[in-house]
């Protein structure tokens, strides 16, 4: 049995590398990784689950970061969008406008990235549930649709 | 972020769980069992929720088996991965009427329906079925298989069936961890249907009132036995709900429109009232329920 008091020393780790982290054991791991560890790439948008904005990899899984606790990722491999560089999935996202504002992006590009990693070339239906995980205000989603079919062409089997 | 202070401990058997927690109790503190903890903590965000102490189950050996060919399914196991045991099957989960053979498949639509795919990376099958939530989808084919609960707490363990210990919400005792579920796989396999255009044995219909990332409106699964028509239902009442009456409705002779009918007027007699809130009427509720039953009917009868 693993016990971790208030405030919690432990080790998460972001984008290949080892972190140390001192935070209360109720913070969730979108707040550990823009306030301690300074990745500001992962957004919290509604912090209920909802937009999708907080995505982040554990595991190589899309997961929400604004309801994990940051504990509970203790002993995965964590993947922000600062550790994702020059993907397909990004490329596509330039080529095809798939962004205005940006702030929903980061969560999309690792949404895309995780589906296309076990999806090589996922169908329409398949690609829009995973899609519908997040939210756009700015765009009306035909960019990022366009992007992600591009990525898909293309093939995104590349590892990152 | 849990706005209070809080003690995390994470258990790696039954056994260190439920001692945790009757520990916590004896020195005065609250405690509660933590799964994939979407729940708790958007609700402990909004002051909803408190305890002093977090217990995770997700690294118990019993809570994360899933072996649902055996009829097992510990309460770790994730939404998704209910999900994506039955995609090759070509099932797709979520919203669709679907006619779908298996039980498997069963799991895989109900599950598939509750939020969106990444929450459901989260969610886990026990966190889903025990939350404050009215809808708690995932619980509908167990209802349906007549599942079995398997429970563990201070005072020992047990096994009861889940539509005694889910009783609107589910009736634990203090300290009580739903580590699993468990049914007769061959009791659950699907009746052979005579009908050429449908598939055998199970139908689901999820209504919600916009798009299909919402909480439902109605939501309804059945399943066809030798005895008969099975059905169970979320979002229509405050509570999932597998009705013994309503049942005895849908299984008499007549036209699906009437026996569905018949079937909603016996739930709301039995104290099951179809709610309204902001998403929609009690009017509208009964009146998507009705058309859904109808519809399951249709889709799962052999023609006489």
């Amino acid at each position: 049995m693993k016990r971790f008091n208030s405030p919690a020393s432990y080790t998460l780790r972001v984008n290949g590398e080892e972190r140390a982290v001192v935070a209360a054991a109720g913070e969730t791991l979108a707040h550990v990784l823009r306030r301690i560890l300074g990745l500001t790439g992962t957004k919290i948008g509604c912090e209920n689950g909802d937009c999708g904005a907080c995505t982040v990899l554990v595991d190589g899984v899309p997961t929400k970061s604004c309801y994990t606790l940051a504990l509970d990722a203790a002993d995965a491999e964590i993947t922000t969008i600062e550790g994702l560089s020059d993907t397909p999935v990004q490329r596509a996202f330039l080529a095809e406008n798939g962004f205005q504002c940006g702030y929903c992006t980061s969560g999309f590009v690792l949404n895309a990235h995780a589906l296309l990693r076990k999806h090589h070339q996922p169908d329409p239906a398949t690609a829009r549930e995973w899609l519908e995980s997040n939210l756009c205000r700015c765009t009306g989603y035909e960019g990022i649709a366009r992007a992600v079919d591009r990525a898909a062409a293309r093939g995104s089997t590349t590892t990152q | 972020m849990i706005p209070f202070d809080a003690v995390y401990l994470i258990a790696e058997t039954l056994d260190e769980a439920v001692t945790a927690y009757r520990e916590e109790l004896a020195a005065g503190r609250s405690a509660r069992y933590f799964g994939g903890g979407t729940e708790i903590v958007t609700l402990a965000r909004g002051n909803k929720l408190h305890a002093e102490v977090f217990i995770d189950y997700k690294r118990i050996p019993e809570c994360r088996r899933f072996e649902p060919q055996a009829g097992y399914i510990g309460a770790a196991v994730r939404l998704n991965q209910l999900v994506d045991a039955v995609v090759a099957d070509g099932v797709k989960a979520g919203g669709g009427a679907v006619a779908a053979g298996g039980a498997l498949a069963l799991l895989a639509l109900c599950a598939g329906g509750v939020a969106d795919r990444t929450v459901r990376n989260s969610i886990t099958v026990g966190g889903n079925i025990a939350g404050q939530l009215p809808y708690r989808e995932a619980v509908l084919p167990f209802l349906l298989f007549e599942a079995r609960a398997r429970v563990v707490g201070p005072q020992g363990a047990r096994v009861v069936p889940l539509r005694e210990l889910l009783v609107k919400r589910l009736q634990l005792a203090e300290g009580e961890l739903l580590y699993a579920l468990e049914w007769d796989p061959q009791a659950v396999a699907a009746v052979p249907t005579a009908r050429i255009d449908s598939l055998a044995g199970h139908f689901y219909r999820r209504r919600t009132a916009d798009s299909r990332v919402d909480y439902p409106l109605v939501t309804v699964a059945m399943m066809r036995t030798k005895a008969g028509i099975r059905a169970a239902l979320a979002g229509a009442c405050g509570y999932p709900v597998r009705s013994a009456a309503a049942e005895a409705a849908l299984n008499e002779p007549g036209a699906p429109g009437e026996r569905a009918a018949a079937a909603v007027a016996a739930l709301e007699a039995e104290g099951a009232k179809v709610r309204a809130d902001h998403r929609a009427s009690a009017d509208y509720r009964r009146a998507l329920l009705v058309s859904a039953l109808a519809e399951g009917l249709s889709a799962l009868e052999v023609p006489k």
